[in-house]
C-alpha cells in the first residue's frame, strides 16, 4: 500500500513511555489542561511553531518553559516591544580584537536557542516580525548575507494578548502562516485554582527533570513521521481545507459570508503532520478521522482571513473551523441510506 | 484470502445495494404499477388487450426491476469507502482504515468489537418501499383483474350484441326443443334476423331495445305454453309408467325433480337419465317401455330447468326407445310429449307426422337451420367487437358469468 515504514507494535511501545513522561511533567506544569498540554506535544512532535493567545497570568510562559525543560532543550524568552529590531532577535557583527587584528564576528541573537519563547509577539513592528519568517520557515536566518543554521530541533512558540489592541502590530498572514498551531489558553476551572492555591507556594511550579534524551527525541521524530496516515484521512483534510474557501462549492454557508480567504496547503500539510502526531500522542500507529477532528481548528482558525462582517457579528475564526469539522463528511459520496444511520 | 474486515465490508456492501435497490425498485414499481394498471384497465374497457399486451407490461417491471438493481450496485459505493464509513462509525482511530491498507486483520481487539457492533446494529429505514411497493403490484393487479361489470363498463354495443344473443338462444331452445309452430317460427326468425342485422348496422339503440323487448315477450310467452303443456303431459303419463320401474330408480327421478332446479338436483337428474337410458336397453320389456317413458320426463324436465348437457343425454335416451315395448311411448306419443302440444288437433298432428325417422331428422334439420341463423348473427357480430366485448358475449351462452369483463 504504501512504501513508508510502518510504526511496528516495537516502535510504537519504544515511543510511548517518553511521551508518557512528557505528558506528566506537562500537566503538573499546568494543572487540568490536558486538551492544551497534548495539543502543544503534538505541535512539538510534528516540528511546528505555536502560537499561544490567552490573558496574561495564564501561565502561558510557564507552559513554554516547561516543555522546554522537559524536552532537554535550550531555552530563550525574547520579550518583544515596538522597539525591538530584527538585530535583536537574529544577532549581529560584532567587531572583535583578536591577536592584534579587527574582524566582525557573529554574536549569535537569541533566535539561536532549540525553543524561544516570543513574548507578546503582537507588540513588535512588522519588520521584527517579518525576521522571525526565514527563522521559522528556514530554521536559519541570513546576516550580511551570511546564513547561520539554527538549532535543530528549533521551535518558536510566541504568546499574544487578545485584548490589547493599542500598540500592537497584529501579525500579517504569512507570518500567521508559519505557525502551525494556534492554541487558546483558556482560564482555569475554579477547582483547578483552588488546586494551584494549595499546592503552589506564589505560583511557582515544582522542577521538572527532563523526560527524554536527544536520542529519544529523535526517535520520536522518526516515529511520527511513520505513523500511517490513511487515503481517506488525507482526502477529508483536503476537502476540508478546500470548503474553507468562500469561493469553493462545498464551502459552509458560515465560510462563504464570513471568510475572504480560505487555509493554504501549508495548513493542509500542517493538518496531516499534525494528526499525525496527535495519533503517536494518542498511543496509535495511524491517524485517524478524530485526530484530524483534533487539531484541524487549531490549525486552521489562525490561517483564515474573515471578512469584515465576522468581526461586526462577532464571529470568530475557531467557530468557522468547527463549523466546517460539521458540514464537511468525513466520508464523501455516501448514500443517505447510510449518512442518516 | 480476505480477511474478516474485508468480508465484513463486503457483506455492508452487499446490504446497501439491497437497500438500494428495493426503494428504487419499489418507486419503479408503484410509478410502473399506476400507469400500467390504468392502461390495462383502460384497453379493457374500450380497446384491445390481448394477452401479449400483459407480457408486455410485465418485461417492463422485470425491465424497471433490472435497471433498479444496476442503479444501486453502481450507486453503492466503493469499499474504499465503505471502509472508511466503517471506520467513522466505529472510531477506531484509524484502525480499520489501517488494516483495509495493508489487508491484515484488525490487531485491536476493541476496534474489532466495535466494528462488529456496527455492522449488526445497522438497519436502513426503508422509508415506505416496501408498502410503495405492495401498492405498486396491487395497482397493476387490480388494473388486470378488476371485474367490468362492477364499474359497469360496458358498451352499448356490447349490451345490444347481448341481448341479441340471449333472444337467439331463446329461440334456438324454443326451436330445438319443437315447440314453436312452423308458422311462428319462420316470423320469430325472420324478425331475429332483422335484429340483428339491425345491430350490426349500428342502428338507433333505443329503438333496437324496444323491438328486442318485443320479441323477448313473445318468445316468453311460447315458453311459458310449451312449460304448462308438459307439465300436464307428464301428470297424464306418469301414474301408470311409474309402476313398472325399479324402485330405485323411482326413487332417484322423484329425488332428480324436486330438485331440478338447484345444482345437485341437475347433477341426480343427469344420472337419472343415464340409469334410466341403460335401463331403457337392458331391462324387461315392461321396464324398458317405463323407462323410455321416464326418460322423456326427466327430459322435459332436464330442457326446463336448463341444465347444460341434461338434455343431450335425454335426446341419446329418447331416439332409442324399444317401440315394442309395452308402455313404451309411440313415436305419435312421443312426438305429441316433444311439442308439448294441446294448443290444437292439427298442430299435434302436424308434429306427429315429423316423427317418422324422416320427420326428426327434418325436424333436426330444421332446428339446425335456426341454430345456424343464430350462430351466423352471434358470429357476425362478434366479429365486429373488441376482444373484450366478445368475451362477455361468449362467456353469456357458456353462462360462465366470471368471464365478463376480462
Amino acid at each position: 500500500m504504501s512504501n513508508v515504514e510502518r510504526l511496528g507494535p516495537e516502535a510504537l511501545a519504544r515511543a510511548r513511555a517518553p511521551l508518557q513522561r512528557i505528558e506528566a511533567g506537562l500537566a503538573s506544569a499546568l494543572l487540568d489542561q490536558g486538551p492544551l498540554q497534548r495539543l502543544l506535544l503534538a505541535a512539538t512532535l510534528a516540528r511546528g511553531h505555536v502560537l499561544l493567545e490567552g490573558l496574561p497570568g495564564l501561565g502561558k510562559t510557564e507552559l513554554v518553559k516547561a516543555l522546554a525543560a522537559l524536552l532537554g532543550l535550550s531555552f530563550r524568552r525574547v520579550q518583544f516591544t515596538p522597539d525591538l529590531l530584527p538585530s535583536d532577535l537574529t544577532g549581529g557583527p560584532m567587531l572583535e580584537e583578536r591577536g592584534g587584528s579587527r574582524a566582525l564576528r557573529f554574536l549569535p541573537g537569541p533566535l539561536f536557542a532549540q525553543v524561544v519563547l516570543a513574548d507578546e509577539i503582537n507588540r513588535a513592528s512588522p519588520k521584527t516580525q517579518s525576521a522571525l519568517l526565514e527563522a521559522m520557515q528556514e530554521r536559519s536566518v541570513t546576516v550580511l548575507g551570511e546564513t547561520h543554521a539554527l538549532p535543530a530541533p528549533f521551535f518558536v512558540l510566541a504568546t499574544q494578548n487578545p485584548i490589547e489592541l493599542e500598540g500592537t502590530y497584529p501579525l500579517p498572514e504569512a507570518q500567521l502562516d508559519r505557525f502551525l498551531f494556534r492554541l487558546i489558553v483558556e482560564r482555569p476551572a475554579t477547582a483547578t485554582l483552588e488546586r494551584i492555591l494549595l499546592e503552589r507556594h506564589r505560583g511557582e511550579r515544582p522542577p521538572l527533570e527532563r523526560a527524554v534524551d536527544e536520542a529519544q527525541l529523535e526517535e520520536l521524530f522518526a516515529a511520527v513521521d511513520r505513523v500511517f496516515l490513511p487515503p481517506a484521512v488525507a482526502r477529508w483534510i483536503a476537502r476540508l481545507v478546500e470548503a474553507s474557501h468562500p469561493e469553493s462549492p462545498t464551502a459552509p454557508e458560515l465560510v462563504k459570508r464570513y471568510v475572504r480567504h480560505g487555509g493554504s496547503p501549508r495548513a493542509a500539510i500542517g493538518t496531516a503532520e499534525a494528526a499525525r502526531a496527535h495519533a503517536l500522542v494518542g498511543g496509535r500507529p495511524h491517524a485517524g478521522f478524530e485526530d484530524v477532528r483534533a487539531v484541524l481548528t487549531p490549525v486552521l482558525a489562525h490561517r483564515l482571513v474573515l471578512d469584515y462582517r465576522a468581526r461586526l457579528d462577532g464571529v470568530r475564526a475557531e467557530a468557522i473551523a468547527r463549523e466546517l469539522l460539521e458540514r464537511v463528511d468525513e466520508v464523501e459520496a455516501l448514500p443517505e441510506e447510510l449518512r442518516r444511520v | 484470502m480476505s480477511t474478516r474486515l474485508e468480508r465484513r465490508i463486503g457483506r455492508l456492501r452487499r446490504k446497501l445495494v439491497l437497500a438500494l435497490g428495493v426503494r428504487v425498485a419499489s418507486v419503479a414499481l408503484l410509478c410502473g404499477g399506476a400507469l400500467l394498471g390504468a392502461l390495462a384497465l383502460w384497453l379493457r374497457s374500450y380497446g384491445e388487450l390481448e394477452e401479449r399486451w400483459l407480457y408486455v407490461g410485465a418485461a417492463l417491471l422485470a425491465l424497471a426491476a433490472l435497471v433498479a438493481g444496476a442503479w444501486a450496485a453502481r450507486r453503492a459505493p466503493s469499499r474504499e469507502t465503505l471502509a472508511a464509513w466503517l471506520e467513522l462509525r466505529s472510531a477506531s482511530g484509524g484502525a480499520v482504515l489501517s488494516a483495509c491498507a495493508f489487508g491484515e486483520e484488525l490487531a485491536d481487539e476493541a476496534s474489532a468489537r466495535r466494528t462488529a457492533a456496527v455492522e449488526d446494529g445497522l438497519y436502513f429505514a426503508w422509508g415506505g418501499s416496501a408498502a410503495r411497493a405492495a401498492l405498486g403490484i396491487a395497482l397493476l393487479a387490480a388494473g388486470a383483474l378488476w371485474p367490468l361489470s362492477w364499474s359497469a363498463v360496458r358498451t352499448p354495443e356490447a349490451l345490444l350484441a347481448e341481448l341479441v344473443a340471449r333472444a337467439a338462444e331463446r329461440f334456438a331452445q324454443l326451436e330445438g326443443n319443437a315447440t314453436l309452430p312452423a308458422g311462428e317460427r319462420e316470423a320469430l326468425q325472420q324478425r331475429l334476423r332483422e335484429l340483428a342485422e339491425r345491430a350490426l348496422a349500428d342502428a338507433d339503440p333505443a329503438a333496437l331495445l324496444r323491438a328486442l323487448d318485443d320479441l323477448e315477450e313473445r318468445l316468453a310467452q311460447h315458453a311459458e305454453r310449451a312449460r304448462a303443456a308438459a307439465e300436464r303431459a307428464l301428470a297424464e303419463a306418469r301414474p301408470e309408467q311409474d309402476a313398472a320401474l325399479p324402485e330405485e330408480l323411482r326413487s332417484l327421478a322423484e329425488r332428480a325433480l324436486e330438485q331440478a332446479r338447484t345444482e345437485a338436483g341437475a347433477r341426480a337428474l343427469a344420472e337419472a337419465l343415464e340409469r334410466a337410458r341403460e335401463l331403457s336397453e337392458a331391462g324387461t320389456p315392461e321396464q324398458r317401455g317405463a323407462a323410455a317413458a321416464l326418460a322423456e320426463r326427466l327430459a322435459e324436465q332436464a330442457r326446463e330447468a336448463a341444465i347444460p348437457g341434461a338434455g343431450e343425454l335425454a335426446q341419446g335416451a329418447l331416439l332409442t326407445p324399444d317401440q315394442d315395448a309395452p308402455g313404451a311411448p309411440s313415436a305419435a306419443e312421443l312426438g305429441g310429449q316433444r311439442s308439448f302440444g294441446g294448443e290444437s288437433e292439427s298442430r299435434r298432428g302436424s308434429f306427429a307426422a315429423q316423427d317418422s325417422p324422416e320427420g326428426a331428422a327434418a325436424r333436426r334439420s330444421e332446428g339446425a337451420s335456426g341454430r345456424a341463423v343464430f350462430e351466423e348473427a352471434r358470429a357476425a357480430r362478434l366479429r365486429r367487437l373488441s376482444p373484450s366485448q366478445r368475451r362477455a358475449v361468449e362467456s353469456f351462452f357458456t353462462g360462465d358469468r366470471t368471464g365478463v369483463g376480462r
